[in-house]
């Protein structure tokens, strides 16, 4: 809200209809109207963590029940519905959209724009995803929650298995979902190719929004998959199909190829951000240019194609042929090359640099430990008979976990404290914040390491108890203390954040010496981001502007090397100061996209019609009556 | 109005990449080109002597019509790069899902169908 | 001052171009030259070429188990009839190409004519589906018979809705039309609309050939 008080650089240059901003900058609904791409990445991150803590809580009931044999702490079938909600709703309610609070809030500032390309279609996607994450968790008190697994097998998902509304909740959030993600990549594909600043070449771009763009390429060719297959589900459910039915001749083995061909590229659409994140921290607090640049880049396209070949090592146990096994085997093996490169890249930005060990360079130090050891088990994976001993065991949880809380959660949460002042104007508490990443780091791994035990030793995921004889109590006791530790270091992180916002100093533009464009301008941003439009004229762009005599490997002057976090923090010259290139452009007059409330009836129209699945088909046209009003008051609105 | 003239440059630009537009008559033919491919097509599937070779002959014959729409109708051979790069990856990774599909389950074989249905063999 | 920033954004915005206008002030160039909004159909086509697939596979895969239960699909197309359906919706797409190149000579009542023209095809077409799905229904043929009668009515019904909302988009541009909003300076709204139809006019010269043409 002090965004648009705060002044205006530059003098009289800038014009923004300030009266009609403040006004709309105030209240509930102006929350609702905005299509500012930073107050949506905002919206995106607080909705992605109360998800979060609400998937944690879950993973803890889970956690619970197994901490003694023949356990009757929750029956069996409550069991089932929390470690379905826990895994739906870490993956598409809590990191999915936290990746997509940092596409909103960093990536048009880091190509030097002013919003994303379709601002009112960000805030579409944004109410959908609010309102299907909120559909989905009132399954527990509208008839009771999906409890078929977050990867829903058929034919436990058939009526006959699965009577109640639980799977149709699934259905439903997951479509809604999809739409989300669908639209919102739509926008950031455009926004990322067509509004990079003038003399951002593709090779200019910084390298979290290069992983960025590749997560979008993802998003928009998987997800068609699993909304064909979930339409078939509901057809089967609810109109007679039968593509699942097996009595009819159905193939259950088809919805595992569709869910899979969407599952693998989402496993990388989860972590490309993360890796994207990780590969902007590492460079800053090395005070190095990131090594390997262009390799970084091309690994993650390899990544993004070898992502449609390597489903199937899902379903090894499923015995698709030894002519199946072995080309899944080998393209499996083939993705571990450029993901390995990438390590190889990260571990050498760091080599010889000038390392300062805030907090968000801790956690992507922790994200690239850790993501080895996930990475190594995932590998171990591609091998069809290791996988048969290791397929819907407990060492798949610890593989999974590994790669999803010991990378995607550690890099957003370094993500987190790395753009914090720039979020929200204020830094995150760094002795919080290192007690916070050392309680974390030891307890992801209490918690997830001894699962590679208790899987090799037998035990199956997803049941709700195991007979003493198995010998994993003590293992299952110690996963269960470090998800309790694990729990205890989110609070602290919750703490910290609202510690933070209330007494911590104001954060100055660039605390962290850092290389790209967001650092250039004020902390919060201004509601128009740039005064001028930047003029990029290499890699690395802020650094170059700040150190135009840096050396030839583009390795930063001296001067910082003595690993004090808050060195930089005092303001050093170029404070909120744009660099002389910034200011090269004649000052124009800025007229931003004006508020609207379309999107959100738009949003409500499609989730209403969608909700027919669930309650009554009724609600259906009613639905898409509000939509079709919506978009035709959309179309028409002169933005 | 004079910042007006400031942007009209831009639709001048636009203007003239419109005019490498093919005219209403190339459009013309394009269709009657298609049209008479897919009269060949119908031609052809009653042709018995050809069933043979019928479906690949089909396959070239539909991807041919495809291709025409895409680059002519739809402007790609035309445009900007970028555009083919995106569509054609999308349509690259679709196809290969297909062909995989159909190939990883063209390779196992049919579970038995027991209740419900006819016995297959006897009714061929 | 303000009138400085109402001229500039008048200049600058056509007024189509709706959520971009306020960006494009400051570019009128986007960093490919393409406008957003085509590339965005661009995307979006790339991604209706999963959802197709992924349902054209479906079909494919179900087909080799399909003849155990009549109505089988040899028996029930009626190909002559089909062929018509194809043409008219080829030819739909040669009416809609002639709007736009009409467009883009600033003939807007020639424009209007073929883009009627060409929701007019496209309802000839959901009109022949309509009857052919009955037709079927009539033989015995729905949802529940079999995987064929499942995964046909899905894949060609999935196409039809593409079909009618491409229909009832064409014909919300002729009211534009003739409400004035339509012109030479903004026949990239036209251009937009042609790509999406053209792609359904392409998905079904595949459903043609691999559903209705080759037989097995």
């Amino acid at each position: 809200m002090a965004v648009v008080a705060a002044p205006i650089p530059h003098g009289g240059g800038v014009v923004v209809p300030t009266t009609e901003v403040t006004r709309s900058y105030r209240g509930l609904w102006s929350w609702i109207t905005t299509v500012d791409h930073k107050r949506i990445g905002i919206m995106y991150g607080v909705a992605a963590g109360t998800f979060f803590l609400i998937g944690g809580l879950e993973a803890l009931v889970v956690r619970l029940q197994l901490w003694v044999p023949n356990n009757t702490l929750v029956s069996a079938s409550t069991f089932n519905a929390m470690f379905t909600m826990h895994a739906t709703t870490m993956i598409f309610l809590a990191v999915m959209p936290l990746s997509v609070a940092f596409f909103n809030f960093i990536v048009p500032l880091q190509i030097g724009a002013r919003d994303v390309a379709f601002p009112r279609l960000n805030a579409f996607s944004f109410w959908v995803f609010i309102s299907g994450g909120i559909l989905l968790n009132l399954s527990f008190v509208l008839g009771g929650a999906p409890d078929a697994g977050w990867f829903g097998y058929a034919n436990l998902t058939s009526k006959q298995f699965s009577p109640g509304p639980g799977i149709d909740f699934w259905i439903l959030g997951l479509q809604v979902l999809g739409i989300s993600s669908v639209a919102g990549a739509l926008n950031f594909l455009v926004t990322i190719i067509n509004m990079r600043a003038p003399g951002m070449t593709y090779m200019r771009m910084p390298i979290f929004t290069w992983m960025s763009l590749i997560t979008m390429i993802l998003l928009v060719l998987a997800f068609p998959a699993i909304t064909i297959g979930l339409v078939l589900l509901m057809f089967d459910r609810h109109f007679g199909t039968n593509f699942f039915e097996v009595a009819k001749g159905g193939d259950v083995i088809l919805w595992q190829n569709l869910f899979w061909v969407f599952g693998h590229p989402e496993v990388y659409i989860l972590i490309l951000p993360a890796m994207g994140i990780v590969s902007e921290i590492l460079p800053v607090f090395s005070r190095k240019p990131l090594f390997g640049y262009a390799v970084m880049v091309f690994s993650g396209m390899a990544i993004a194609f070898l992502a449609f070949g390597v489903w199937a090592h899902h379903m090894f146990a499923v015995g698709l042929g030894p002519l199946t096994d072995a080309i899944f085997s080998a393209t499996t093996m083939l993705i571990a090359i450029p993901t390995g490169v990438k390590i190889f890249n990260w571990i050498s930005t760091m080599w010889g640099g000038s390392i300062r060990y805030t907090t968000a360079m801790l956690y992507a130090v922790g994200f690239i430990a850790m993501f080895i050891i996930g990475g190594l088990s995932g590998v171990m994976h591609s091998s069809p008979p290791a996988d048969l001993q290791q397929s819907d065991t407990y060492f798949v949880v610890a593989h999974i976990h590994y790669v999803l809380i010991g990378g995607s959660i550690t890099a957003l949460l370094g993500g987190i404290y790395y753009w914090f002042p720039k979020f929200s104007g204020r830094y995150l508490n760094e002795t919080l914040g290192k007690w916070n990443f050392w309680t974390f780091f030891i307890t992801i791994n209490m918690t997830f390491m001894p699962m590679h035990w208790t899987g090799l030793l037998g035990m199956p995921r997803r049941v709700y108890t195991y007979a003493p004889e198995l010998g994993v109590t003590t293992l299952n006791q110690i996963s269960t203390v470090g998800a309790i530790g694990l729990a205890f270091s989110i609070l602290l992180f919750v703490v910290n954040v609202f510690v933070s916002l209330r007494y911590s100093p104001k954060a100055v533009a660039d605390p962290w010496d850092g290389a790209t464009l967001e650092w250039s301008i004020s902390s919060p941003p201004p509601i128009y981001n740039f005064a001028q439009v930047p003029v990029v004229h290499s890699r690395d762009a802020f650094w170059a502007m700040k150190y135009p005599d840096r050396t030839e490997h583009g390795d930063l002057p001296d001067g910082d090397g003595t690993g004090s976090p808050h060195a930089h923090l005092a303001p050093t010259g170029h404070t909120g100061q744009p660099a002389a290139d910034l200011v090269e452009a004649k000052p124009t007059l800025i007229h931003m996209p004006a508020p609207s409330y379309f999107p959100f009836i738009v949003a409500m129209g499609l989730v209403i019609a969608g909700s027919g699945i669930v309650f009554t088909f009724a609600l259906t046209p009613v639905g898409i009556l509000i939509m079709m009003a919506g978009i035709f008051g959309w179309a028409f609105e002169p933005a | 109005m004079s910042t007006a003239s400031h942007v009209a440059p831009s639709h001048a630009d636009a203007h003239e990449a419109e005019s490498h537009h093919p005219s209403a008559r190339f459009y013309l033919a394009v269709g009657g080109i298609l049209a008479v491919i897919t009269a060949v097509e119908v031609w052809i599937y009653t042709i018995e002597s050809m069933r043979p070779i019928l479906a690949p002959t089909l396959l070239v014959l539909s991807a041919a019509k495809f291709t025409m729409v895409v680059a002519f109708f739809m402007h790609l051979r035309f445009d900007n790069r970028m555009l083919t790069y995106m569509f054609a990856f999308g349509l690259m990774i679709a196809a290969g899902v297909i062909t995989a599909l159909i190939l990883m389950f063209g390779s196992t074989p049919l579970p038995q169908l027991t209740t419900g249905v006819p016995s297959a063999p006897a009714g061929h | 001052m303000s009138q400085a920033v109402a001229e500039r954004t008048s200049g600058a915005a056509p007024p189509a171009a709706s959520t971009t206008h306020a960006l494009e002030a400051e570019h009128p160039h986007t960093s490919t030259g393409v406008d957003s909004r085509k590339m965005l159909m661009w995307a979006f086509l790339a991604s209706d070429c999963m959802f197709f697939g992924t349902l054209i596979a479906t079909y494919m895969v179900y087909k080799q188990r399909q003849e155990l239960i009549p109505p089988v699909p040899r028996e029930i197309f009626d190909i002559p009839y089909t062929s018509v359906s194809a043409f008219v919706l080829l030819l739909s797409s040669v009416t809609m190409v002639l709007a736009l190149d009409a467009i883009q000579h600033n003939r807007v009542a020639r424009m209007r004519t073929w883009l009627i023209a060409t929701a007019l095809l496209g309802s000839v077409f959901l009109a022949g589906q309509y009857y052919e799905f009955t037709s079927f229904f009539s033989e015995g043929l729905n949802l529940s018979t079999s995987l064929f009668g499942s995964s046909f009515f899905l894949l060609t019904g999935f196409h039809g809705t593409h079909v009618a909302i491409g229909v009832f988009w064409l014909l919300s541009l002729v009211v534009q039309s003739w409400r004035g909003k339509i012109t030479q300076a903004n026949a990239l709204t036209i251009e937009i609309a042609g790509l999406y139809w053209h792609f359904v006019d392409i998905v079904w010269i595949l459903i043609f050939t691999l559903v209705y043409l080759i037989p097995e």
